[in-house]
């Protein structure tokens, strides 16, 4: 149960919790595109990877998520990383020609390497800057931001309020529904039911003991929230105010247009193919053609 | 000594910033053969208390020892045979009827002593036990748990760890949204357990439950032991102490002996007896 609760928001009250769920997801997205813009040479990728990572680091150390959090989120990508590193090493990149281990007839290439270790760079950042997200906003105000960006979209008769209102119910019973499954489990287990070791039948009945008492609450919740939504009145299409207003302030502006500047000096680096390493140091061709 | 809690600390989500402590350096024995009640406010740690014993919960502090089985975060003195544990300690969870998840009644009730090795024969044969037990008769065997009412599931459930025949019996609010007939009944049923030797611990906002049934009381607050009593001196001090209801009987009793009627307070358990006792105070013979 412990991993279901990886990128939950914690309670601190940091510059970064306290922006608008907004401009973060904006910022988030514009974040991702200068995350997975390519270079030409794989110097410049590692540099231009650098920097932004420790540029998301420092996000991280002022958002107060600590790394051991970032470490547990990526050890459910162990498998992905090791299947990854696998295949570019079995199949290497095309053009490949720089050896860096013969095992008998079969050479494993420096490109493999390199090719696996950016796509590795490039996930933890992914996973980070989501981390950061979810972890300092709470879901509801996420679906609020959600809501608002999709407002355009009423002009064509999409629902919009209905998609926000499920999404906001079904974040609210996460945990909920989390702490149900610990109960039933307890109970479960008070009967003798291992949930971790036996036979693959004895494992499905345990399972099973769990799913049939988990759907039948999840039925009953939703059926009495129906309920108690209609008992108040809800009406979805109706015009309605909100409790919490989602508020624009002068660190959003400054942080988006922060934001906004380093992912436009990635495009045009890119682009440009502007190779300011080589320029700065001068360094012999053998390593940029890497 | 069958139950020992020896500083016995309990953290929910130890080391994030959700941590909370649950349980402060708990420490307590329950003898065997007694009826202990547990007391306190909601949220005082009760439930954390009762699910150490059997080992659902690791004590992030101490250790618990049930019989010759010890709970513990010590990997060389916790036991390796937790199943046998969990055959020994039955609990029943508050609301127990949601655990409920078989075609048929008695294939529900079957299920736990299957869990613990029997047979088919043998576990269907303790589940008709254990469901003649609690009020279900025959008819009841073949019917699905979910057409049942909420009160006969809750005897379903309560029969599916009957079932498995505990020495000790963990209650968390048994009677809870019971009608009052349906938890007198109930009640009955765990003092009969009781009276045939098995162990039983009940956890409870009810203090006419506490009075009637229990031999031992342990108040709980804000994750502490407060108190190892029994029912008649809990009731006697001041009882705000920890906003507990004192019994309407009890009350009524101690006003009849502050009028002067001499009566053992030890004797009264439920309005029988305070029948019985005011006919004996006044020399009725008959």
């Amino acid at each position: 149960m412990k991993g279901m609760t990886l990128g939950r928001y914690a309670p601190f009250n940091t510059v970064i919790h306290r922006m608008d769920p907004r401009s973060k997801l904006l910022m988030l997205v514009l974040m991702m595109v200068a995350v997975f813009y390519g270079y030409q040479s794989q110097v410049m990728t590692f540099v231009m990877g650098g920097i932004i990572f420790i540029l998301i680091l420092t996000i991280l150390l002022i958002s107060r998520i600590s790394l051991k959090q970032l470490f547990s989120s990526l050890k459910a990508l162990w498998i992905m990383i090791i299947i990854l590193f696998i295949i570019n090493v079995l199949v290497p990149p095309i053009g490949a020609s720089k050896i860096a281990l013969s095992i008998g007839t079969y050479n494993i290439f420096w490109e493999s390497i390199l090719q696996s270790a950016k796509i590795i760079l490039r996930l933890v950042m992914m996973i980070s800057l989501t981390l950061i997200l979810t972890a300092t906003t709470k879901p509801l105000d996420l679906t609020y931001a959600l809501e608002w960006y999709m407002y355009p979209l009423k002009l064509i008769k999409f629902p919009t309020h209905e998609i926000a209102m499920t999404i906001s119910i079904a974040l609210r019973f996460i945990p909920t529904l989390l702490d149900e499954t610990m109960r039933i489990m307890n109970a479960q287990a008070s009967r003798g039911v291992d949930f971790e070791h036996g036979k693959v039948k004895e494992k499905i009945k345990a399972i099973l003991s769990l799913i049939v008492p988990l759907f039948m609450s999840a039925f009953q919740r939703s059926e009495e929230l129906a309920n108690a939504m209609e008992a108040r009145g809800y009406n979805p299409r109706a015009k309605r105010t909100r409790y919490r207003n989602l508020h624009w302030g002068i660190s959003d502006t400054l942080s988006l247009i922060f934001v906004i500047t380093i992912t436009t000096g990635v495009i045009v680096t890119s682009v440009m193919n502007w190779n300011f390493i080589e320029m700065i140091f001068n360094i012999p061709t053998w390593v940029v053609i890497l | 000594m069958p139950i020992k809690y020896t500083d016995v600390s309990f953290t929910y989500n130890d080391k994030t910033p959700f941590s909370y402590e649950a349980l402060r350096g708990v420490n307590l024995e329950i003898l065997d053969g007694s009826f202990t009640a547990i007391v306190g406010k909601t949220g005082c740690g009760k439930s954390t208390l009762i699910q150490q014993l059997n080992g659902l919960l690791i004590p992030s502090e101490g250790e618990v020892a049930v019989n010759q089985y010890v709970v513990s975060k010590n990997r060389k003195r916790r036991t390796k045979k937790i199943k046998e544990l969990r055959k020994l300690v039955g609990i029943v969870f508050q609301f127990p009827e949601y655990q409920l998840f078989e075609e048929t009644v008695e294939k529900d009730v079957a299920f736990g002593p299957k869990n613990f090795g029997l047979s088919n024969e043998e576990a269907l044969k303790n589940a008709h036990d254990a469901l003649r037990l609690v009020g279900l008769d025959d008819t009841f065997f073949k019917r699905s748990p979910f057409d049942l009412s909420g009160g006969e599931r809750r005897r379903v459930a309560i029969a599916g760890i009957l079932a498995l025949k505990p020495s000790i019996l963990v209650l968390d609010e048994p009677t809870a949204g019971l009608d009052p007939r349906g938890a007198r009944e109930m009640m009955k049923l765990f003092k009969g357990l009781h009276d045939n030797g098995t162990t039983v611990i009940l956890v409870t906002h009810d203090m006419n439950i506490v009075l009637e049934y229990s031999d031992t009381v342990i108040v709980m607050e804000d994750g502490e032991v407060r108190e190892i009593t029994t029912p008649l001196q809990l009731f006697n001090q001041e009882n705000d102490l920890y906003s507990l209801e004192t019994p309407l009987l009890y009350k009524f009793v101690k006003l009849l002996s502050d009028q002067g009627l001499k009566l053992n307070l030890n004797e009264i358990k439920d309005i029988e007896s305070l029948g019985a006792a005011i006919a004996k105070a006044r020399g009725n013979k008959k």
